[in-house]
């Protein structure tokens, strides 16, 4: 019995800091239609405010009851003035442009994360609480932490104060007239504008709240207390029907319930437990979720070369082919790399940097074929490169298979867990997709880091064995073997994907991505050929897994995670969604600043920066993240859009040599 | 082309327009909606906006207020609208109501018409019940559980509850039984006596008994403009830019 009120009550209580995430979560995605993940940052931001102010205000790790609401009332204000600020400097010029709204917020998050790692370091931080806060009560002979009635009081306050917010004041009236139709609010005379940005400060503050609150309930403030949350208040969000405050309370509580209940009885399952709850609603009900109509950004016009005269295409097919034997070159080159790479051209340090840019390059690609060409916004693409990586390690460590027969079995399950995943998830479309496929993937990732039989090491990863594989494919010497697998994986990625571009499968795809309705109208099912490409997409990444897998020599956690997949659509859209090259270029950019900029903040260039600089800078994903909203803000389609200026200049030229005959045609 | 209209009398000379509209281009998606609409309308009386499905009459209304992209001038009460936010544009005083009624179906009845409050401008509720009085006992109702008609009342006693220079109503008839579109005509014609109305409207019999003035709209562009009861008398004419009998029509 005592057992049952204890679950019971910590599970309420991890409910009430579900719903004060949840709470402006849901807010924000009901009047605006952004979902928004800087939501972790405001978090995060808050956490460590109120971490801030109590080493402030007291020594040791106890505060006065005084002292406590102080700190509530520092990150209550964090939150409130990131979120306002969020509002007016990143979403309101993006007004009208709904996906980069959502991708502005993903840029902040990075930064966010990257800057708190970059001041206070990855370590957690204690967080001062009054004495009484760490004692407990008897409750039905149940020994309650005291830590568990504050949040359930605190979610209480919130959901009463917003209730009272959205019914009795006259901006309340507005946010729920405009949860309904913004438009129709703004042609009544009134500035809609002020609701948005006074939603993202109400639920800045209570994402502040709450990250004062999760500091109490886990003890202390880490980096990556914002992302954990997230993910857990995505889920609510979505249980509890998109938009409303009251459907995130309850099922905030059903999920901090079902957690604590399923985490008791069979140890650690609680997080499989509400992905599977997530899975359940949105396949009973995919309906009732508000999809969102064309998640991509109409596509830039990109020269199409596949359609140019006979001479373009030999000069096409020159470049390219000069290109892929510049890479194949490589390793016989021997020159000084002049610190952009690790080492000299030629050495295993430098090709594995470059052979991992080639692997992320690749692995971009096949996300955009999902992404950009065909408009599937999946969340849980990181899965199936997982799955090929895993699988092989697994084959050759733990089953022992030689590296052909591993090679067989991953092919197998990179064609049979894609087909499966998708059949059942693309019964939804717009958010409620992207939602069921952050399931998959999140049911993926806590089953690699519950290290099932020993399978997958959790979360050490797991080292590959090397004993029955080729001998080229060994140590540190044969480097460059390696590095030739990865050219060879993007020529085929690139060539597979170019095919299936070309192919009149594609143009059902790009049509799909256009305007899924129509295709149905002209006879066709579109769900067979979105069906289609996520088996395409997924299989690819799953070869992009094996290569990688054996670059690295091992598969860790990290790559199954919804963070990683949040990494590629990062990439295709820094590079150019929906272009020919615009995600090989993203990847490639990505992966290669991620793995040197950390290096050159080592270098002695950056430690005589002073530190106010040199904190940030020392972040590739500082960098990163600021390079991504930098992109979205001024250049929407992308650094390949950068050469579209280039390209005239040829086309150009091509003319004035008689060669173009397009324009004569 | 700028099509000047009469204004029905000949003595005094005609008060400016009170809506003008240059050379409005609208783009949507690929298609070229509007192909460059020159109008103005009067400052009194009902201005009927006519023609097909699809000739761009609902766009034109919402080019005028911001909330499509537009290009060309717009001038209201000789002040220029361009590039205006929505919201600025409606509280100079123009009140819209717009097709399919949008009232918001979650608020009541009561919260839909104190959304439209403004500060500083008392409401005309006097007014309102006046014109729709079976509004006044249903103000705590939902307006998504209203009927189609009483919606229709809701979606104009919204916009008529601040004064206003200047009416924009998009097919006020659409989808209501002959019953009630006679009632809402007599509520229309009540409002006209004080507010200048821009109309659109395929109901031809509505359109007879309200409008001063007509102006027909094909494909993006307005190839009529003067009285309206010139316009529904000539038999050829309507059917040509209407596609319609307009002995049939004003007979229903």
């Amino acid at each position: 019995m005592s057992t049952i009120v204890l679950l019971a009550i910590t599970g309420i209580g991890l409910g009430g800091l579900y719903f004060l995430v949840a709470a402006g979560l849901a807010l924000i995605f009901g009047l605006m239609r952004v979902l928004n993940f800087a939501h972790g940052a405001f978090l995060l931001l808050g956490g460590y405010c109120a971490w801030l102010a109590g080493t402030q205000l007291a020594d040791g790790a106890a505060v006065s009851n005084l002292q406590f609401a102080a700190m509530l009332g520092v990150a209550l204000s964090a939150g409130a003035a990131i979120g306002t600020l969020t509002e007016l400097v990143l979403i309101r010029p993006l007004y009208r442009r709904e996906v980069a709204q959502v991708l502005v917020t993903v840029g902040l998050a990075l930064v966010v994360g990257a800057l708190v790692i970059g001041i206070w370091g990855a370590d957690p931080r204690n967080l001062p609480a009054p004495e009484w806060m760490h004692g407990t009560t008897g409750v039905l002979g149940a020994h309650v932490p005291n830590s568990r009635f504050v949040l359930i009081g605190a979610a209480l306050l919130v959901l009463a104060g917003l209730q009272l917010f959205l019914r009795r004041t006259r901006y309340g009236l507005i946010v729920r007239a405009g949860v309904e139709n913004r438009t129709m609010v703004s042609a009544m005379g009134i500035d809609v504008r002020r609701a948005f940005t006074l939603v993202f400060a109400l639920g800045g503050a209570v994402a502040g709240l709450g990250g004062a609150l999760a500091g109490v309930y886990f003890g202390a403030v880490s980096p990556g207390l914002g992302t954990t949350l997230l993910i857990d208040a995505f889920i609510v969000v979505v249980i509890g029907g998109l938009g409303s405050i009251t459907g995130a309370a309850l099922a905030a509580l059903a999920v901090g319930l079902l957690q604590q209940f399923a985490n008791y009885y069979v140890s650690g399952v609680g997080d499989l437990a509400i992905v599977l709850l997530l899975a359940l609603v949105l396949l009973i009900r995919p309906r009732g979720l508000p999809g969102v109509a064309g998640m991509t950004e109409p596509t830039p016009a990109v020269p199409n070369l596949a359609t140019s005269g006979p001479a373009q295409r030999t000069i096409r097919w020159t470049i390219l082919l000069t290109i892929v034997l510049a890479l194949a070159v490589v390793p016989w080159l021997d020159m000084p790399t002049g610190g952009v790479l690790p080492d000299r051209l030629n050495a295993p340090g430098s090709l594995q940097v470059l052979g991992l840019c080639l692997v992320f390059g690749a692995l971009a690609m096949t996300y955009d074929l999902l992404f950009g060409f065909t408009g599937l916004l999946s969340f849980g693409h990181a899965l199936f490169f997982a799955t090929g990586a895993y699988t092989f390690a697994i084959a050759v460590t733990v089953l022992h298979l030689s590296g052909l027969e591993a090679f067989g079995l991953t092919l197998g399950v990179a064609l049979v867990l894609p087909l499966a995943v998708g059949a059942v998830s693309l019964r939804t479309s717009g958010i409620a997709f992207a939602m069921v496929t952050l399931a998959f993937a999140q049911a993926g990732a806590v089953i690699v880091g519950r290290n099932p039989w020993h399978a997958t090491g959790g979360e050490l990863g797991l080292g590959m064995s090397y004993d029955r594989l080729p001998q080229f494919l060994v140590g540190v010497v044969n480097t460059r073997y390696l590095y030739w697998i990865c050219v060879g994986l993007l020529i085929v990625v690139a060539g597979v994907i170019a095919w299936l571009r070309g192919s009149v499968t594609g143009r059902v795809w790009q049509a799909i991505r256009e305007n899924e309705r129509r295709v149905q109208i002209l006879g066709l099912h579109p769900y067979t050929f979105k069906l289609l490409a996520f088996m395409a997409a997924s299989f690819l990444a799953a070869l992009c897994g094996v290569a990688y897998l054996l670059l690295v020599g091992g598969a860790n956690p990290s790559i199954a995670s919804a963070e990683f997949t949040l990494t590629l659509l990062v990439m295709a859209v820094l590079g150019g969604a929906g272009t020919r090259w615009g995600a090989l270029v993203g990847g490639v950019l990505y992966s290669f600043l991620d793995q040197r900029l950390a290096g050159l903040a080592g270098s002695p260039l950056f430690s005589t920066l002073p530190s106010p600089l040199r904190v940030p800078l020392s972040q590739p994903l500082f960098i990163l993240g600021l390079i991504f909203i930098l992109v979205i803000l001024f250049r929407p389609a992308g650094v390949v859009s950068l050469f579209g200026t280039s390209t005239h200049a040829l086309r150009r030229w091509l003319r004035w040599r008689g060669l173009d005959r397009r324009d004569t045609a | 082309m700028h099509v000047a209209l009469q204004n029905g009398r000949d003595d005094a000379p005609p008060p400016p327009p009170i809506l003008e509209v240059h050379g409005v281009h609208v783009r949507l998606g690929g298609s070229h909606i509007l192909q460059g609409i020159d109008f103005a309308v009067p400052a009194r009386g009902v201005t009927a906006l006519l023609g097909r499905n699809g000739a761009g009459k609902t766009t034109t209304l919402r080019a005028i207020l911001g909330i499509v992209p537009r290009t060309g001038t717009v001038s209201f009460d000789g002040e220029s609208l361009d590039g205006e936010a929505t919201f600025r544009i409606i509280r100079r005083g123009i009140g819209y109501v717009p097709e399919d009624r949008d009232v918001f179906a979650g608020l009541t009845v009561a919260e839909n018409l104190r959304l439209a409050e403004r500060r500083g401008v008392p409401p005309r509720y006097e007014l309102v019940f006046e014109v729709f009085p079976d509004l006044r006992d249903r103000g705590r109702q939902l307006a998504g559980t209203l009927s189609g008609g009483q919606q229709q009342m809701l979606s104009i006693a919204r916009a008529l509850l601040n004064p206003a220079r200047l009416l924009l109503i998009d097919e006020p008839s659409k989808g209501l039984s002959p019953r009630l579109v006679s009632e809402m005509v007599t509520a229309l014609a009540r409002i006209a006596k004080d507010t200048t109305v821009l109309l659109v409207e395929q109901n031809l019999a509505a359109v007879h008994r309200l409008a001063d003035h007509a102006l027909a709209i094909t494909d993006g562009r307005i190839v009529h403009a003067g009285p309206a009861a010139a316009l529904l008398h000539d038999a050829t004419l309507t059917r040509q830019l209407l596609g319609v009998s307009a002995r049939a029509g004003v007979a229903a």
